[in-house]
Parts: structure tokens; C-alpha cells; sequence
């Protein structure tokens, strides 16, 4: 495999081009973290620019950023990287707001970077768990679609989880 | 990793959450991770949410192997209602099951527990005649009636003996109640039959067969390993393995010599993927009683942990009259309710009923823990009773009416 990579090392180099245009020089053991990439890479082997137009640069930003920390750790020694990843994820999902993290979410999806969604889905879930129906409809912005009286049957089904 | 251009404005869609919200399988991931009782809660947010939890597939990804056991569901002879002993210290866990109502004012006794397997319970009316039998998920709430087995051709009359539930979510999502009734043609053979909640009807399993053995307890199944084990102290003891359809002996620990006739199988019962058995407890010459394994494999019964009175706090568990010196088994005033097992040993404990408390005893740590204090009789918060019934718990409750709750979406 040739490389574009001017220094002596193999380290190959990915431009990622985000929805809104602005672009990302990766190097490729860090964007292959993601699957979606990992496929366009093998199936075409070029060394063009990825277009993601499903993904906007704020996001994308971010995705990358998570790439590249959890592939820097992950080159250490093996010993204790299980822990410096935990930490590290605590922090990268600790101040996210919700639109943040919802939108980082898609973008994960998108992408196929199944760690960063597990860990994504896993702060959401930490953060409806003890909500009550009608908050979760407010954040989802769902609305009831039940007949009169059904939803009051499936609560009184179901008092002990609304205690 | 470079950035080489970061002009472009950034633009935020407005309804990022709704996206997530109509994407399903992102939404299945979030539910995943959400505790059963705000699953059960979020039934009621929508349609769409009712049928992505309620869904048989969701069920099977979310408990894939059961947990164990939450709570226990503890029930006197001759009463209708349970007593519910919450064991999840983190409070997240609860159940519906007051009384099996979905049945109530079929006979003066109700409907009692059968057995309770990997979060669904068979229940049957406790009257002289083999009544109807449930399956019932105390989760969800949910029942379903097993249909009657069909009555002989010839017209034979025919004695039910036992009934057992077969559920391991892991494998499939599917049950079986496994029935061993009295052969048609010859009065000193059995005959098992299978009800399968796939095909929704009962089929003979395997020709009539005969087990020496005078005490076996057929109503007293308990499910692990893909099959129902029958235990008997002074004969033969069998296991029908559901999967393959065929009935085999089970070896058993023995028989020491100075054991007398009231010698029986104190605790019987399965946790975590482990069958676990207790004995030696009504001719003990020791402070001390060991909680067997089976192997796998059913090549033995092993020791896992043994549980020594003597290094308890005297005077909560010590008889009053007993003599301090030489201490048997006898001196001590308990109840065992439940071994439940985690998958660190050191978090696998005995549930034990003793003076004026029901505690849990740590195998590895050798450590207590209260759970409810029980006044008299009466357990007192935080086990939560119904305030207008006086619930007793014998001083050595029948261990076959202490059932186990895990929680489970499965459906019934």
C-alpha cells in the first residue's frame, strides 16, 4: 500500500469533508475506528477526499476527536487502557448538552462508530431513566397517540413502575 | 488529525431528539439500557414506545441471561396473598403480585406460585382437583391459561402428580410446562407430557415409565441446564431434559448413615445458572451446613460454601435452652428462604430467616446484612404488605412457598 505520508512512518492520511465543508486530515488507523469509513476505504482504496454529507463539521469534529484519543490510548501500553478510555469517555459525555448529544449520536450512527454510540445511547439512557411519561414526551416531542382510556389501563397494569 | 478549514458556519438542526425519537434502532439501544421500571413506566409514552418494549425481540435482547433474583414472593399455606421481600438494595426493582387476582374466586384457597423460572411463574389453583394453570410474568403483569391436557381415550381417569415450568430466555424465547400424570394403562407408571408455548399444545413425551423411588416429588420441579430435576431422598431421582426429550437419572450426594426418617432436602432450587441443594439439616451433629453444586455435566455434587452457625452473633440466631458447648444444627432457630447466586461468588449469599429479621448472609465474606426486621410474625417495612391483612411467616416457612422474582420482559 503506498503511502501519502511524508515522514518514515506508514501512517497514511484520510480528508474527511463534512456536509457544511469543512474538512478533516485524519490519519487512517484513527477515522477506520468508524465503519462507514473502514468500508469506503476498502471498497474503493483511494486516497480521495470522503465526502459525508450527512454529517455536519461541528459533529464530525467530535467524532474524530474520540477516534483519535481512544487510537492513542489504545497504542500505549495494553495495561490500564481500559481505564484511561472509561475516564477520558466520562469526560467527552460529561457537559454534553441534550441537542449535542443527540445530534453526536446520529453522527455516530451514521458512521458506524459503534463504541462512541453504546457510549453515547448509555449517557442518554442515564439521563431519562428516572423521568416521568410526560418529560419524556416534552424531550422527545412525542405526542400521546393513545385512545381515551387506554394509556390509563396500561399504567393501572403497571402501578408498581410509577411509584 | 488537522483541521484545515473551519469557516463554514455551523448549522444546528432544531429537533435533533425527534430524529433519535423516529429512528428505531437508536431508540431500541437507549431503551436497552433503561432499568425494567422505567421501561414498564414508558409503555404509556406512546404507541410506538408501547410496541418497541412490548416487542418479543426486545424482550430476548434485554434480559438475554436472566439476573438474579430481585426479590422474593413468600406465600403461607391456606392465604391468598404474598408477601413481597425486596433483595435489590438499590430499590429500582418491584412487582404488581399482591394476590394472582386474574384468578381470584375460583376456590376458598386462590392460586398459588407452582414455581418460579427465569422471570415467569406457573401458577395453579391450589384446590383438591387439579385446577387451570397459568403462566404468569410478574413483571409485565401479564397471564396466559394453559389449556387442560387432553383427557385419555380410553376414558382412564388420570392423577396429575406435577407441573413445571421450562423457560431459558437465553436459548429461546418460548416455554414449556413439562406435566408428569399417572399412565393410562398401568397404575404403577408415569407419563410425561409437553406443552409448548410455540405450538400452544400439549404432546405424550416418550412412552410410560417407572421410577423406583417413594418420595419423589414431582410437584416440586426445578428447572436449570435445559432440563426439570425431581429430587428423592430414599430412591431414584430423574431429570427430563426438555431440548433432547429424554428422561435420565440424576445422581445425588449420599446418603450419610446416621440419617433417620425425618430427614429430608431442606433447600432445593436454582440461581444464576447454578442447582443448588442443602441437606443434612434435620440430623446434624455439626454447627455447620454445606450448600451443594452440580456439576454441568452431572458427573457430582460439589461443596460451593458452607455456612458455620457457630460464627454468628449467639444471640440471634442461638435456641435459648441450648447449651453453649457442643452445638448442633438443632441449637439454632432459622429459616433458609433462598441461595442466590451473582457471578462473583463474593456477591452470592444465603437469604436466611432469623430472630426478628430476615438477613443475607455472604458465603465468601462471611459478612450479614439486614433486609426487614419481621416482628413476631409479621414482617415490618420495608416490605411492603397490604395494611389491612396481618401477613404471618411461619417460624420455618415451607420452603416451597418462597418463589423468586426476576425481572423479565418476556411475554407469556
Amino acid at each position: 500500500m503506498s503511502s501519502s505520508s511524508t515522514t518514515t512512518t506508514t501512517t497514511r492520511l484520510l480528508m474527511l469533508k463534512a456536509s457544511d465543508g469543512v474538512t478533516f486530515e485524519v490519519e487512517e488507523a484513527v477515522a477506520t475506528k468508524l465503519g462507514a469509513i473502514n468500508n469506503m476505504v476498502e471498497e474503493e482504496g483511494s486516497e480521495d477526499l470522503i465526502c459525508l454529507p450527512n454529517v455536519n463539521g461541528k459533529f464530525l469534529g467530535m467524532v474524530l476527536e474520540w477516534c483519535k484519543k481512544h487510537a492513542n490510548n489504545n497504542t500505549n501500553s495494553d495495561k490500564g487502557n481500559d481505564e484511561v478510555n472509561k475516564w477520558w469517555d466520562k469526560e467527552f459525555v460529561m457537559d454534553l448538552d441534550q441537542n449535542t448529544l443527540y445530534h453526536l449520536l446520529m453522527a455516530a450512527d451514521y458512521l458506524s462508530g459503534t463504541e462512541l454510540v453504546d457510549l453515547l445511547t448509555e449517557k442518554v439512557a442515564s439521563m431519562i431513566r428516572g423521568k416521568k411519561v410526560e418529560e419524556i414526551r416534552e424531550t422527545f416531542k412525542i405526542k400521546s397517540d393513545f385512545l381515551p382510556g387506554q394509556e390509563e389501563e396500561i399504567r393501572k397494569k403497571n402501578s408498581w413502575a410509577f411509584e | 488529525m488537522t483541521k484545515t478549514s473551519r469557516n463554514a458556519a455551523v448549522t444546528t438542526p432544531t429537533h435533533s431528539a425527534e430524529t433519535i425519537a423516529c429512528n428505531d434502532d437508536l431508540l431500541d439501544e437507549i431503551l436497552l439500557r433503561l432499568p425494567i421500571k422505567s421501561l414498564i413506566r414508558f409503555k404509556s409514552v406512546s404507541k410506538h414506545w408501547l410496541s418497541l418494549i412490548s416487542a418479543p425481540k426486545f424482550a430476548l435482547r434485554r434480559n438475554p441471561n436472566p439476573g438474579p433474583a430481585s426479590g422474593l414472593f413468600l406465600k403461607r399455606p391456606f392465604r391468598p396473598e404474598f408477601e413481597f421481600l425486596n433483595l435489590d438494595r438499590t430499590s429500582e426493582s418491584g412487582a404488581t403480585l399482591r394476590s394472582l387476582d386474574f384468578a381470584a374466586g375460583d376456590t376458598f384457597v386462590g392460586v398459588g406460585i407452582v414455581q418460579s423460572c427465569n422471570g415467569l411463574m406457573l401458577c395453579s389453583a391450589q384446590s383438591v382437583e387439579p385446577g387451570d394453570c397459568y403462566v404468569y410474568n410478574p413483571t409485565i403483569n401479564r397471564h396466559r391459561i394453559i389449556p387442560p391436557i387432553p383427557p385419555a381415550r380410553s376414558g382412564a381417569s388420570r392423577t396429575v402428580f406435577g407441573l413445571s415450568l421450562a423457560f431459558d430466555p437465553s436459548k429461546s424465547p418460548h416455554y414449556s410446562v413439562v406435566c408428569v400424570r399417572s399412565c393410562d394403562t398401568r397404575s404403577d407408571q408415569y407419563q410425561l407430557e409437553v406443552y409448548s408455548s410455540e405450538t400452544r399444545r400439549w404432546r405424550p413425551s416418550g412412552g410410560s415409565f417407572y421410577v423406583d423411588s417413594p418420595d419423589i416429588r414431582f410437584d416440586r420441579g426445578v428447572f436449570w441446564n435445559g432440563s426439570v430435576h425431581w429430587i428423592s431422598i430414599w430412591g431414584e431421582s430423574v431429570y427430563f431434559s426438555v431440548e433432547e426429550d429424554r428422561l435420565r437419572p440424576m445422581p445425588m450426594p449420599p446418603i450419610p448413615d446416621d440419617w433417620d426418617a425425618e430427614s429430608e432436602y431442606t433447600y432445593f432450587g436454582e440461581s444464576g445458572g447454578h442447582l443448588h441443594l442443602i441437606d443434612h439439616i434435620y440430623n446434624p451433629h455439626t454447627p455447620y451446613f454445606d450448600v451443594y453444586e452440580l456439576e454441568k455435566d452431572y458427573s457430582g455434587w460439589l461443596v460451593k460454601f458452607r455456612v458455620d452457625f457457630s460464627e454468628f452473633p449467639a444471640e440471634a440466631i442461638r435456641n435459648r435452652k441450648s447449651q453453649p458447648s457442643n452445638l448442633h444444627l438443632h441449637d439454632y432457630v432459622f429459616s433458609l428462604l433462598c441461595v442466590v447466586r451473582s457471578e462473583l461468588d463474593e456477591e452470592s449469599y444465603l437469604v436466611l430467616q432469623i430472630k426478628g429479621k430476615v438477613i443475607r448472609y455472604y458465603f465468601r465474606t462471611r459478612t450479614f446484612g439486614k433486609i426487614c426486621d419481621v416482628e413476631g410474625h409479621r414482617i415490618k417495612e420495608p416490605v411492603r404488605i397490604r395494611d389491612s391483612v396481618l401477613v404471618m411467616l411461619p417460624e420455618l416457612p415451607e420452603w416451597h412457598d418462597v418463589h423468586q422474582f426476576i425481572e423479565s420482559l418476556a411475554s407469556v
